[in-house]
C-alpha cells in the first residue's frame, strides 16, 4: 500500500504540471495576436490584430493638432489599405520600410494603438553608401 | 572627438590577422583541452590548455578594442559599428554595438569565469574542462565565421566609419552589455559544473563549490537585466522600463531559473534531497540563455520582434545550432546515464512535514518561478511554434504575459513575506501568525497613508475612480485595468494600491526580520536584502506603470501647455539639430513658483533615403516621490523643410473674431486692387491682432499672378506665429485665415511617474543583497586542493544554515 503510494504522487505531481502547463501553453497560443493581412483585417474582429506590410511613405501625414499618423499600409498581397495611428509616430518612423500596425478595422479605415518600425539599419550597410550629412536649420 | 588620430588609419592591419590567429588559436586550444579530459590527461594539462585557450580569446578582444581606439576602419566590423567623432567611451562600447563583436563578449566573459572558477573545482576538474572547453572552442568556430576581424574589400572608402546606431549611443552601451554578458558567461561555468558533477558521479561536493556562483550568477544577470530597463526607461521615451521583449525574455529565463537552484541547493544541504533537480536547475540556465540567443538572432521571429538582428552567417548560425542542441543532448544523455547509479546510492532524504516550514516554501517558490520562467520561454517561441505548425504568425503581447505571469507572481510575494519568518521544523499557524501582527499594522498604516495621498484634493494629478477630484477637476472614472485578459475590469487605482499593499506587507516583513537576525545570522541577512531589492523593484515598477498619467500636446513660444499643475512653454534649444547632444529647453513653471527646466534631447541624423531621421532623449525630473517625464518629438519635415504646422483654416466675416493660442484676430474686411479676374489683382484682408504685448494691424493678401499662380505671404505677428490668407469665399464673404507656426512647435509627450525612485532603489539594493550573499558564501567553501583530500572533507552542515532558527535543533 505504502509502495503504490510512493510511486503514485510523484507521478501525478507530474501529471498535474504536465497538464497545468499544457493548458497554459494552449492558453497563450489561443490568446496570442495574429499577424493579418489587409483582406484579413477586414474581416477579423478584434484590436490587437498585427498588420504589416511595406510603408507607402508618400502618404504618411502626421497631424499634430489631433496627435495621430495617417498613412497606407501596403501588405505582403500587394492589397492597400489606409492606417490612422492615433498617437504620434514612433521615433524611426521617418526611416521605415516595413510597419506593423497593432490595432483593428473602425470603418473603412484600420484604427492603430501601436506602431512597430522596420528599418532597414543603415549600420548594417556596405561602406560606399555613406550618406550626406543632414542639412536642417534650427531657424 | 579626436581629430587626430593616435595611429594612421590602416597602420594596424597585421594586428588584425593577429586577432583572427588568435581566435583560431584559441579554437585549436579548446579543443585540445576537450581531447586530454577525453583521453584522462593530467588535470593540470588540460587546465593550462584552457587556460591558453582562453587567453588567447583575451588577447583577441584586446586586439580589437585597439582596433576600434585607433580607428581602423579597414575593418569591416570596426567601420561599421565606430566613426572619427565618437567619443572614446563609444569606441570602446562600439566593440559590442554588433552580431560579432557581442559574440566575442560572450566567449570572453564565459572565459573570465572559467579561469576563476577553474581553481575551485576539486575533484570536478577533469569534466568542467572538457565541458568548458568544448563550448569555448564551438564559440571559437562560430567566431571564424562571423569574424570581426574582416577588412572591408578593397577599395571601399575608409576615411571615416559608418558611426555606431544612434539610439545606442549613450553610457548604458558602455555598462549594460559588459555587466549582463558577464552573467551570462557565469552561467556557462554553472553548467559546466552540473555535467561535471554528473560525470564524476558525486552530486553533493559541488552544491558547496556552486554556490557563491550562482549567486554571482544571479547577482549579474539581474542587475544587467533591471540596467537594461533603466536603458529602455531613460532613452526609449515611451516611459517604461519593461515590454516582455524577445531580448528581454532570453535573459528572464535565465535569471529565474538560476534563482530556482539558489533556493534549490538549500533543500539538498539541509534535507539531502533534490540532488538532480539541482543539477538541472545549474545546466538549464545556460541552455535557455543558448536557446533565447539562437531565436532573437536565428531570424526565426521574423518581423515578430521589436529587435531587428543583422542576419547571422549561415556557417556561424549552424555552429550556434549544433553548439545548443549539443548542449541540451549532452545534459540529457548524461543525466539518463547517471540515473542507475543515482538510484544506488541515493541518500535518504529528509522528511519534513506541515506546510509552514522552509523546505515546504523554498519548493513551491521553486515551482512557481519555473512556472514563470516556463511561461515567458514558451511565449517567445510562439512565433517560431505557430511557423512550424504552417500557421500565420501570432506574438505574445504585453497584456497576456502580465496575465500569466502574475498567477505565479502574487503568490511568490506572499512567500517571500513569510519566508523569512519560518523555520526548518514546522510551526503552527498561530505562532507565525504572531510574528506578522506588527508587519500588518504597518501596512494597514502605510496604505492607509498611500490612499489619503492618492485622493488628496490639492494635488495636481488625479488617479481614477478613487479621486473624489478636486476644485475645477472632476475626477476621471475611466482608468480601467483590464484583468483576465479583458474578461472583467477593475478600477486601475484600488487595484494598483492591493497589490501595492501586497508589495509593502513583504517589504516591512524582510525588513523587520533583517533587523532582528542582524547579530546572529549574516548569511540570511544578504538573501533578505535581495528580497526586499526584488519587492522594492516589483512595486516601483507596478506604481508607477500602473498609475501613470499621459499629456500630449504643442509647446510653442505662443502658448502655454498646462501639464501636472505646471506650464511648460519652450525656450529654444542649446546647440543645432545636428549636434548629438542639442537639447530642447522646456520650462515648466507652477503658480506657487515652483519651476523646473527639462530639457530633452532632440537631433536629427540623414536616415537611409537622405530624409533627417528623428532621436529623442527624454528628459527625467526627479521629485522625491514621482518623476515628471518629458519627451520633446520632432516637427514635421517634407522634402528636407520643416513643417511645424498650425492651425486650420478658420473663415471669419467681417468683424468676427478668432483666437489662437493667446492671440485674438479680428477680421476687419476685404479691400480689392486691381479688377477682380485678372492677373495683378490684389485681395486685402486687413487683421487686427492682440498679442500679449498689444495690439498691432496685419494686412495679409492673396495676389493673382498668373494661371494657377498666386501670391499669399505668410505675415509675421510675433512670438513665432504668422498669419495667412488661405482664400476668400465670394459667395459668403468669408474670408479663411491660417495661423502658421513660423518657429518650430514640438510635440511634447509628459508623464507622471509615481515611485519610480523604489525601482532604482530596489536593483541597487538587490545588487548589494546579492553580492553580500555570495561573499558569505564564499568564505564558508570547504577548498581542498587536490582531489584525494576532498572526501575526508564531508561537508558539514554550516552553523549559518541553521543559524536564523537558534530555538530549533539542528536537524541535519
Amino acid at each position: 500500500m505504502h509502495g503504490i503510494k510512493m510511486k503514485i504522487r510523484p507521478l501525478l505531481g507530474a501529471a498535474v504540471s504536465v497538464s497545468v502547463l499544457c493548458g497554459v501553453a494552449m492558453m497563450m497560443l489561443s490568446n496570442a495576436s495574429p499577424y493579418v493581412t489587409a483582406a484579413q483585417a477586414k474581416t477579423t474582429k478584434g484590436n490587437n490584430l498585427h498588420l504589416q506590410g511595406d510603408l507607402i511613405k508618400e502618404s504618411v501625414k502626421v497631424d499634430h493638432q489631433n496627435m495621430q499618423v495617417s498613412f497606407t499600409i501596403k501588405d505582403d498581397e500587394g492589397q492597400m489599405l489606409d492606417v490612422v495611428h492615433k498617437g504620434l509616430p514612433p521615433a524611426n518612423m521617418g526611416d521605415a520600410t516595413r510597419v506593423v500596425a497593432v490595432g483593428g478595422m473602425q470603418g473603412g479605415t484600420f484604427t492603430s494603438h501601436k506602431l512597430i518600425t522596420k528599418c532597414p539599419s543603415k549600420y548594417e550597410s556596405e561602406p560606399g553608401k555613406h550618406p550626406e550629412s543632414v542639412k536642417i536649420d534650427q531657424s | 572627438m579626436n581629430p587626430q588620430p593616435l595611429l594612421p588609419i590602416g597602420s594596424l592591419t597585421g594586428l588584425g590577422m593577429l586577432g583572427m590567429v588568435l581566435i583560431g588559436a584559441a579554437g585549436l586550444l579548446s579543443l585540445a583541452a576537450v581531447f586530454g579530459s577525453f583521453k584522462n590527461w593530467d588535470v593540470k594539462q588540460t587546465g593550462r590548455l584552457l587556460i591558453a585557450g582562453s587567453v588567447s580569446f583575451f588577447g583577441a578582444f584586446a586586439i580589437l578594442m585597439t582596433l576600434f581606439i585607433t580607428n581602423q576602419f579597414q575593418f569591416r566590423y570596426v567601420w561599421r559599428h565606430s566613426a572619427l567623432d565618437h567619443e572614446m567611451s563609444y569606441r570602446v562600447a562600439g566593440v559590442w554595438s554588433g552580431q560579432e563583436g557581442s559574440f566575442l563578449l560572450w566567449a570572453i566573459c564565459s572565459a573570465v569565469f572559467g579561469v576563476i572558477t577553474l581553481r575551485f573545482t576539486g575533484k570536478y576538474r577533469r569534466g568542467f574542462t572538457g565541458v568548458y572547453a568544448a563550448f569555448l572552442a564551438a564559440l571559437a568556430g562560430i567566431l571564424s565565421f562571423e569574424s570581426p576581424f574582416f577588412l572591408n574589400p578593397a577599395g571601399a572608402p575608409i576615411i571615416d566609419g559608418n558611426g555606431m546606431s544612434p539610439t545606442l549611443m549613450n553610457y548604458w552601451i558602455v555598462i549594460h552589455p559588459p555587466t549582463i554578458f558577464l552573467g551570462f558567461g557565469a552561467l556557462t561555468a554553472l553548467y559546466a559544473w552540473a555535467m561535471a558533477a554528473l560525470i564524476h558521479r558525486d552530486l553533493d561536493t559541488w552544491v558547496d563549490q556552486v554556490r557563491p556562483w550562482s549567486l554571482v550568477a544571479l547577482t549579474l544577470v539581474g542587475t544587467g537585466l533591471c540596467m537594461g530597463g533603466f536603458w529602455a526607461y531613460e532613452t526609449l521615451g515611451w516611459g517604461g522600463f519593461w515590454m516582455w521583449d524577445p531580448v528581454e525574455n532570453t535573459s528572464f529565463v535565465p535569471w529565474v531559473i538560476v534563482a530556482c537552484l539558489v533556493h534549490g541547493i538549500f533543500i539538498q544541504k539541509a534535507r539531502k534531497k533534490w540532488h538532480i533537480a539541482n543539477v538541472v536547475l545549474a545546466g538549464l540556465p545556460f541552455l535557455a540563455f543558448g536557446y533565447g540567443t539562437f531565436l532573437t538572432r536565428s531570424g526565426f521571429l521574423g518581423d515578430t520582434s521589436v529587435h531587428s538582428f543583422a542576419q547571422m552567417d549561415r556557417s556561424a548560425l549552424f555552429i550556434l545550432i549544433a553548439l545548443i542542441s549539443t548542449a541540451m543532448i549532452a545534459f540529457g544523455v548524461t543525466i539518463a546515464k547517471a540515473m542507475p547509479w543515482w538510484k544506488q546510492n541515493r541518500p535518504e532524504g529528509l522528511a519534513s512535514s506541515g506546510a509552514l516550514q522552509k523546505e515546504a516554501f523554498y519548493s513551491l517558490g521553486t515551482k512557481l518561478l519555473l512556472f514563470m520562467g516556463a511561461v515567458t520561454g514558451f511565449g517567445m517561441s510562439v512565433p517560431l511554434v505557430q511557423s512550424l505548425m504552417g500557421q500565420q504568425p501570432k506574438v505574445v503581447e504585453e497584456q497576456l504575459y502580465n496575465t500569466v505571469t502574475s498567477f505565479a507572481f502574487i503568490p511568490l510575494i506572499v512567500l517571500m513575506a513569510i519566508g523569512p519568518f519560518l523555520t526548518w521544523k514546522g510551526q503552527g499557524f498561530g505562532v507565525i501568525a504572531k510574528k506578522f501582527v506588527n508587519t500588518l499594522a504597518l501596512t494597514i498604516f502605510a496604505v492607509g497613508v498611500l490612499m489619503n495621498w492618492l485622493t488628496w484634493g490639492g494635488r495636481e494629478v488625479q488617479f481614477g475612480p478613487l479621486v473624489i477630484g478636486f476644485p475645477g477637476q472632476p475626477a476621471d472614472f475611466s482608468q480601467q485595468t483590464s484583468m483576465l485578459m479583458g474578461v472583467f475590469q477593475v478600477p486601475t487605482a484600488p487595484w494598483v494600491l492591493a497589490l501595492t499593499g501586497l508589495c509593502l506587507f513583504a517589504l516591512f516583513a524582510n525588513l523587520g526580520r533583517m533587523f532582528q537576525l542582524a547579530k546572529t545570522s549574516k548569511t540570511s541577512i544578504g538573501g533578505m536584502l535581495t528580497h526586499f531589492g526584488v519587492i522594492m523593484t516589483m512595486t516601483g515598477l507596478i506604481f508607477s506603470r500602473g498609475l501613470q498619467q499621459k499629456i500630449e500636446g504643442i509647446v510653442h513660444p505662443s502658448k502655454e501647455l498646462p501639464a501636472f499643475g505646471y506650464l511648460a512653454t519652450v525656450e529654444g534649444t542649446t546647440s543645432s539639430f545636428v549636434d548629438r547632444n542639442n537639447k530642447v529647453k522646456v520650462r515648466f513653471e507652477k503658480p506657487n513658483g515652483d519651476q523646473f527646466l527639462a530639457k530633452s534631447g532632440l537631433y536629427f541624423t540623414p536616415g537611409q533615403d537622405g530624409a533627417p531621421q528623428e532621436h529623442v532623449w527624454p528628459h527625467i525630473q526627479h521629485h522625491g516621490i514621482y518623476d515628471i517625464y518629458v519627451v520633446v518629438r520632432a516637427f514635421v519635415i517634407e522634402d528636407g523643410q520643416p513643417d511645424f504646422g498650425g492651425s486650420e483654416p478658420v473663415g471669419l466675416m467681417p468683424g468676427q473674431r478668432a483666437e489662437f493660442n493667446r492671440y485674438v484676430f479680428e477680421y476687419k474686411g476685404l479691400k480689392t486692387e486691381g479688377t477682380p479676374g485678372t492677373f495683378g489683382a490684389t485681395f486685402k484682408t486687413p487683421v487686427s491682432v492682440w498679442t500679449p504685448e498689444g495690439e498691432k494691424s496685419v494686412t495679409p493678401y492673396v495676389k493673382l499672378l498668373g494661371p494657377g499662380e498666386m501670391e499669399r505671404p505668410i505675415i509675421d505677428i510675433g512670438d513665432g506665429l504668422g498669419l495667412q490668407l488661405d482664400r476668400i469665399d465670394a459667395a459668403t464673404n468669408q474670408a479663411f485665415f491660417i495661423v502658421h507656426y513660423t518657429t518650430p512647435a514640438y510635440p511634447i509627450q509628459i508623464f507622471y511617474k509615481p515611485l519610480t525612485g523604489f525601482v532604482w532603489w530596489g536593483v541597487g539594493i538587490m545588487t548589494i543583497g546579492g553580492f553580500l550573499s555570495a561573499w558569505y558564501r564564499r568564505r564558508s567553501r570547504p577548498e581542498p586542493p587536490t582531489p584525494s583530500s576532498e572526501s575526508t572533507t564531508e561537508p558539514a552542515v554550516k552553523p549559518e544554515e541553521n543559524a536564523d532558527a537558534p530555538p530549533q535543533p539542528v536537524e541535519v
